[in-house]
């Protein structure tokens, strides 16, 4: 039976008031607390678009090296998003396709030049989601100098150092 | 030879039939319609000769190009120069942050007032990606161009950036020919290795200077004391290495920097190293003195300009820095800075400088000649 009296306020203490607000700013997904921005989703779909028809995937050929790249971040958090690998030397995608925990590019002679040096971005789009996550980091890396596996960590909070660098992953070399 | 002012009828004469010929379009300065220019010259000293009823004098100048007229052009100097800046502004939607959001802007009108590095010019353009920027956060721009005539251009792409320093027209004055030609142009925006990239990290998409599209502006340009200023990251560096044991690791000879200095003819400075703007808006000491101002004033006021201090004010800026917790002290939010860019009333404190990174590299701005660059001649 429908009642028309309002329903009954219940105080809560103040400490477990608290505690409720600490573990709801905790229990998000863990993308949501990352580097991420909300757009229309037919904007992201147009994006997605146009960045299937910029990529140029290097072609793999005999004694290519091939530089294996691990993230950090779970496979369910990304959902169906779109997962953009970004080279800003060249000005161009290198990988669009379905997030992986491990992603491989072979480094052809065009990502090797000037010692395999690059600033990457990673983007993952998500148009159901209507959100746009990107993760850049100022300070280049030889990313393409050889055959390696690297660690990608996305950070959960990027940090700008006092020279203005920003840092929204960490890479590092896993024997 | 030819005699100012011109003939208006001898003019439409000549005009009729060159327009004829090449379809409608205006001849150019350029070396390639220098042969239609002599046609032309030729066309308009029969139809002068027709009116009075004349024969055309021979001339042995007669297949001279009209633009070799400063011997006998009878308005001094010609053609009349009118010099023009440009000051090219870019987004910074790479930060995301109160402090960093106007780092472009404010030297970037700071220059429009005369306090940057730009000569006194005839006329000053500023072009400028719109991108990220608020209603409130365009005002000063929009403030310090209409006070001093300063003409606003919106840039959406790279090709605009050609389109902006090619904006070169000619004109008459006084019967004599004016041409406006570019004196100092300078960058304020985000740069990677030998590209100048206005929209960095921009969703609007790609407005860069690179190596690759510099052709398409035109080489002649400026004029021959011209210069450009790049305070944008890395214009004279060509290599992304992070660490260098001399300057010449960073191999300027093949930089955008020399690149522009070849093209034009002129000199350019810029750095091999990142640039820093940090100081440009604040003095990094009244940093906490700001943020905490603004997080106790801010309460609901979070759509209003706040005043943080005789100089620096807070303009509300939705979406900007939404990060971090601010019931955990984190990110933005707890630092009480979200939803809001710093201003500086009085624009930039001082230019940007050099910054340490990549390491091993002068961090003073270079200035690059035409054909090998200088060493040893910094500021």
């Amino acid at each position: 039976m429908r009642s028309d009296r309002p329903p009954r306020l219940v105080p809560v203490p103040p400490t477990a008031s608290a505690l409720l607000c600490a573990a709801l700013a905790l229990a998000t997904n863990e993308i949501d607390a990352m580097t991420c921005s909300e757009m229309p989703k037919d904007a992201i779909q147009r994006r997605i678009a146009a960045l299937r028809n910029a990529v140029k995937p290097p072609e793999p050929e005999a004694g290519m090296p091939t530089v294996r790249f691990e993230f950090d971040l779970p496979a369910g958090d990304a959902g169906d998003g779109v997962f953009v690998i970004h080279s800003q030397r060249l000005q161009r995608p290198v990988y669009v396709g379905a997030y992986a925990q491990q992603v491989a590019i072979t480094a052809d002679d065009e990502l090797r030049a000037d010692g395999g040096w690059d600033n990457l971005d990673f983007l993952l789009l998500r148009p159901e989601a209507e959100q746009v996550c990107r993760w850049t980091t100022d300070p280049g890396h030889p990313f393409w100098g050889g055959s390696r596996r690297l660690r990608v960590t996305l950070t959960r909070e990027r940090e700008i150092d006092d020279q203005g660098l920003l840092r929204g992953y960490a890479v590092e070399s896993i024997p | 030879m030819l005699e100012f002012p011109l003939d208006p009828d001898a003019v439409a004469a000549a005009d009729e039939v060159i327009l004829a010929r090449t379809g409608g379009r205006y001849l150019t300065m350029e070396p390639s319609d220098a042969e239609l220019r002599r046609e032309w010259v030729r066309l308009y000293e029969e139809a002068l000769a027709a009116q009075s009823g004349d024969t055309p004098q021979d001339d042995p100048d007669d297949d001279r190009d009209p633009t070799d007229i400063e011997e006998d052009c009878p308005c001094g100097d010609c053609p009349r120069i009118r010099k023009k800046n440009i000051i090219f502004i870019g987004s910074e939607m790479h930060y995301d942050s109160f402090w960093w959001k106007m780092m472009f802007m404010a030297p970037g009108i700071a220059a429009a007032t005369g306090s940057g590095p730009l000569r006194p010019a005839d006329e000053t353009t500023i072009a400028y990606v719109p991108e990220g920027y608020t209603y409130l956060e365009r005002l000063p721009l929009d403030g310090v161009a209409n006070s001093l005539g300063h003409s606003i251009v919106r840039l959406l792409s790279s090709a605009d950036i050609a389109t902006v320093m090619n904006d070169l027209p000619e004109s008459e004055e006084d019967g004599c020919p004016v041409q406006v030609k570019l004196q100092d142009v300078v960058f304020f925006s985000h740069g990677l290795p030998s590209q100048i990239t206005l929209n960095l990290d921009g969703d609007s998409g790609a407005v860069t200077l690179d190596r690759d599209n510099l052709s398409a502006i035109r080489a002649d340009a400026f004029v021959p004391e011209g210069k450009i200023h790049s305070y944008a990251c890395r214009t004279g560096n060509a290599s992304w290495w992070e660490s260098f044991s001399s300057d010449d690791g960073a191999h300027p000879e093949d930089s955008l920097a020399q690149r522009m200095a070849d093209h034009f003819d002129i000199k350019v400075r810029a750095f091999l190293t990142r640039t820093l703007y940090r100081d440009v808006l604040r003095d990094p000491a009244d940093s906490a003195a700001l943020a905490s101002t603004l997080k106790a004033q801010r309460d609901g006021h979070e759509s209003e300009v706040i005043s943080l201090s005789d100089e620096h004010e807070a303009l509300p800026h939705p979406d900007l820095a939404e990060r971090g917790n601010a019931w955990l002290g984190t990110g933005p939010r707890g630092e009480g800075t979200n939803g809001f860019a710093l201003w500086r009333r009085a624009a930039a404190r001082e230019m940007p400088v050099g910054a340490d990174t990549p390491s091993g590299l002068s961090n003073r701005m270079r200035t690059f000649s035409p054909s090998a660059p200088e060493s040893g001649d910094e500021e």
